[in-house]
């Protein structure tokens, strides 16, 4: 099914209240869940990861 | 998250692929041929993008009309919401590029901002004395559809 212009809104209105977070300089990422499980990812829906910058675990 | 990751999350959210950053966001649309320039006095149509594609010196933004004017976006401050308008926004944030994301299906939601005009439900006076219609800051008074003044 064709996602319409008002899903794209939609899914968008899950994020409000997010904060918002500096472009690192790395192309964001994105994996299964598991991947990359030291990163904050409490705003981030379920099954994505998002990596913000070069950092590596334990730092 | 910042202003292109709203949108990538927004669209990977509905199954789509992630675009990139602003540049990218702005290439895409005139590549494919949805791209137009910005035009604050144009209503826009939900799921909409506006963009300022960063252009190497100066930041960039884009932002996803959420009706005619009113644009959810990721900010410093206060991070993802949902209320300015578009010509508010625009003050700051300077897009060159209003467009209809190509794998996006509006159709119904085509010509929403020609028959979705907004009503003019109030005016408001805003912190600056500005008039607003339908304006979302109303800290200096407003006046009704009835036309009767009100204080803030």
């Amino acid at each position: 099914m064709a996602v319409t212009g008002m899903d794209i809104v939609n899914a968008a209105r899950q994020f409000a209240g997010a904060p918002y977070r500096y472009w690192t300089g790395a192309v964001p990422e994105y994996g299964p869940p598991g991947y990359g499980d030291w990163q904050a990812a409490g705003y981030y829906t379920p099954g994505y990861v998002w990596s913000e910058g070069c950092t590596a675990p334990g730092w | 998250m910042h202003c292109a990751g709203l949108v990538n999350l927004a669209r990977m959210e509905c199954g789509l692929t992630p675009i990139g950053l602003t540049k990218q966001y702005g290439d895409w649309l005139w590549n494919e041929g949805t791209g137009a320039y910005f035009d604050t006095s144009s209503p826009g149509v939900p799921g909409a993008i506006c963009v300022k594609p960063w252009d190497g010196w100066s930041e960039g933004h884009v932002a996803i009309y959420a009706d005619a004017h009113t644009l959810i976006q990721a900010v410093l401050n206060p991070g993802v919401y949902e209320g300015e308008q578009d010509y508010d926004s625009y003050n700051w944030a300077g897009y060159t590029t209003y467009g209809l994301m190509p794998d996006v299906d509006y159709s119904d939601v085509q010509g929403w901002g020609d028959v979705n005009q907004e009503a003019t439900a109030y005016v408001a006076v805003d912190a600056q004395g500005y008039l607003r219609l339908n304006g979302p800051d109303w800290s200096g008074g407003w006046w009704d559809a009835g036309w009767k003044w009100h204080d803030a």
